[in-house]
């Protein structure tokens, strides 16, 4: 079944892995770079552009309009004499050096009764021509047509009078040139395509550099982070020349490298313990089984050995359950089941339980306060019990260990085992609720797993409190468990 | 007293078979679940020990159907994980009690017998091993006629190890039973309390009572 569905799923994997390719930041600004400029550019063009056409299309008007206010007076004051439009437009082409414009001029029939030389070469259709424009208007109303050989004309047209008639008489018809005007603004328009090209590729160009210097800094850290493996902790990235959004993530990560560090310094020495712990009980059984398997013994000898391995088994056993039971209650998961305790009663019965320890020992047990405490019942008596332990096996005979419960503040609870004993300096302070330390004072080296205090310390992380210990050599100890107010 | 083994472990079936044999059960054995559900609906036992990870059905799986079909044999689970979900799964299903992996052999037996006495039900009042007499109503101890002036929890003890006698009580169960503390307390606290009981019980006399087996706990037997 399962190998079935597992071909089944396999193939849609390759495209799955294209969806998730992704731009790199660099890409991600030069293509962002790009895009900028050539809206900015192609908005800026395009509004000179347009105002280059308006302009251009303003001059001719009044130019047309100037044409035809000059064909009708002309008409007025000299109606039979048609040299004068020669001599006028002939004079303004002679001095350009070709036909700028081309008049003709028609009677109402249509028929032609004056035109500019070339006009019929010039290859425009008559009927292009726009209707012709009243006596009182002035705006000449154009329209354009192109000819055949590549030359643009606007056409205008208007009605005129001929002398001194009231009604017109005549049709006034100027096509004029401005094939110039559109090479002008085709050329513009080609400028305006290789300066958009241009800007775009340059900002893409400036959009990587920039952005190749402004992620300098994170390639740098992609470097030691690169560089960074589990027995190189101690690296960390110097961020003093970097910009201010990147140092918090510099400071950030070797925040992170420290706490690692930490870390694996922790988990490698425990686990060092760990074997060390378990080497001397496997030691034993082992040598112990294969000295008394060498030679045939009598069954009293064997039922010793095998007595002697039953210890080292349950030595082992402890140690497991002491490290299963940690392991378990760092587990995010785990929870602690809390009651409403009567510390009073539950601290008696603790003390019962280490009474007759503590009168062998020679060592008085005291309890002080009673008050009420919401929390796990067995987690607290271990807690307790592993402190009365740890205190009795450090308290010499004539001491004294004494138990205080107090309020502190409105609502958190402090439980307090101080003892008489040999007390601790700083550095076994330190180390004291680690796995597997033991005590270089401990009166009795042998008893006790190295385990008690690690646990009592997971106990208070259970219940979102802390385990405190206040002690100079000499001086006693005094161990604090600090239950918070709220739950 | 008849007892149904189904453990997979084969070097696990052959101890929990020696040592319930040599301690007057007959035992048999199966090696996986499906034998043991068909071996339990077949025969009739006294109690079942029953390991929880078993090929075939889960010991988990046997506990459900034997309970779903009615049948009210004491199940005991032997589980090698200690999650609390996972201890009380099997409780829930209906079994009757639960024994974490490793375990002393010593708790195994005496948990055997109590789920077996449960289903006796009948209660003491006075105990006699020996010349040893205690009284539960009187709270009085008499050996050889002279009494013997005990605490609460002496009291409690050598009520436990009569209770027992020639059962061997490991020092968790009692301190457990004594002092109710369900941990691993990582002290000789049991040893000091039974040498002070010993103190007062056997040393006066001529023949003691209490005996340590060394490596598992104690016992009281007239030897």
């Amino acid at each position: 079944m399962s190998s079935k569905r597992a071909d089944s799923s396999s193939p849609p994997q390759p495209r799955s892995r294209l969806v998730h390719r992704r731009f790199s930041i660099k890409a991600r600004l030069a293509l962002l770079f790009a895009g900028c400029t050539f809206g900015v550019l192609f908005v800026a063009i395009a509004l000179l552009y347009w105002a280059m056409t308006l302009s251009i299309a303003h001059d001719d008007r009044r130019l047309l309009a100037d044409k035809i206010h000059v064909l009708r007076t002309m008409l007025v004051q000299r109606p039979h004499d048609p040299s004068l439009l020669h001599e006028e437009v002939d004079w303004e082409t002679g001095v350009l050096g070709r036909a700028r414009y081309f008049v003709q001029i028609l009677d109402l029939d249509g028929r032609v009764r004056a035109e500019t030389q070339g006009f019929e070469r010039s290859g425009i259709d008559p009927k292009a021509f726009p209707k012709p424009i009243s006596l009182s208007t002035r705006d000449p109303r154009p329209t354009w047509a192109d000819t055949a050989d590549g030359h643009r004309y606007l056409l205008a047209s208007a009605l005129a009078q001929l002398g001194t008639t009231e009604a017109p008489q005549r049709v006034v018809r100027i096509a004029f040139d401005v094939s110039h005007e559109k090479r002008i603004l085709s050329d513009f328009r080609d400028i305006a395509a290789l300066v958009l090209m241009a800007g775009v590729v340059l900002a893409a160009v400036l959009g990587i550099e920039i952005a190749r210097r402004g992620l300098r800094p994170l390639g740098e850290m992609a470097q030691t982070v690169q560089a960074t493996t589990i027995n190189q902790l101690q690296r960390r990235v110097d961020a003093s020349e970097w910009p201010a959004e990147l140092t918090q993530l510099a400071h950030a990560f070797n925040r992170m490298l420290t706490s690692l560090d930490e870390a694996v310094g922790r988990l490698s020495r425990y686990s060092s313990d760990l074997a060390h712990e378990l080497r001397t009980p496997l030691n034993n059984l082992m040598g112990e089984t294969e000295v008394i398997l060498a030679t045939e013994r009598s069954g009293n000898t064997y039922r010793q050995t095998l007595e002697s391995n039953l210890e080292e088994y349950h030595r082992l056993w402890r140690i497991t359950e002491s490290l299963l039971f940690i392991a378990r209650a760092e587990n995010p998961a785990a929870h602690v089941e809390r009651t409403r305790l009567d510390l009073g009663r539950e601290l008696d019965e603790v003390i019962e339980f280490h009474a007759a320890s503590a009168a062998e020992a020679g060592v008085t047990l005291l309890r002080r306060g009673d008050i009420k405490l919401w929390a796990d019942r067995d987690l607290l008596r271990r807690a307790m019990s592993n402190l009365l332990s740890n205190a009795l096996a450090h308290t010499p005979r004539g001491g004294r260990v004494t138990v205080t419960a107090a309020r502190r503040g409105d609502e958190a609870v402090e439980l307090s085992v101080a003892d008489t004993g040999c007390g601790m300096d700083s550095a076994e302070r330190e180390r004291v609720f680690e796995r597997f330390y033991r005590g270089s004072m401990s009166r009795t080296t042998m008893t006790g797993s190295g385990l008690g205090l690690a646990i009592v310390r997971t106990i208070m992380d259970l219940h979102h409190g802390k385990v405190t210990v206040d002690s100079a050599p000499g001086k006693g100890a005094v161990f604090t468990l600090v239950f918070p107010a709220s739950v | 007293m008849h007892l149904l083994v189904v453990e997979d472990e084969a070097k696990t079936a052959a101890y929990l078979r020696r040592g319930l044999t040599e301690h007057g059960f007959s035992v048999s054995v199966a090696t996986t679940g499906t034998e043991g559900l068909h071996l339990a609906r077949e025969g009739s036992f006294d109690a079942v020990v029953l390991d929880v990870m078993l090929p075939g059905l889960s010991g988990w799986d046997v506990v459900e159907a034997l309970r779903n079909a009615g049948d009210r044999t004491p199940l005991l689970l032997l589980t090698a994980r200690d999650a609390v979900e996972h201890r009380v799964k099997g409780l829930e299903l209906g079994a009757d009690d639960y024994l974490v992996k490793p375990f002393a052999f010593s708790e195994l037996l005496a948990r055997l017998r109590a789920l077996l006495r449960r289903r006796g039900g009948e209660e003491t009042i006075e105990l006699v091993v020996g010349d040893l007499q205690l009284n539960l109503a009187t709270r009085r101890a008499f050996r050889a006629g002279q009494r013997i002036d005990l605490t609460a929890k002496e009291f409690a003890l050598l009520w436990l190890l009569m209770r027992h006698t020639g059962e061997v009580q490991s020092r968790t169960m009692i301190a457990e039973k004594v002092w109710d503390i369900n941990f691993d307390s990582d002290t000789n606290v049991v040893e000091v309390a039974v040498r002070r009981l010993r103190r007062k019980v056997d040393n006066p006399f001529d023949s003691p009572l209490i005996h340590t087996v060394r490596g598992m706990g104690y016992v009281l037997e007239a030897r």
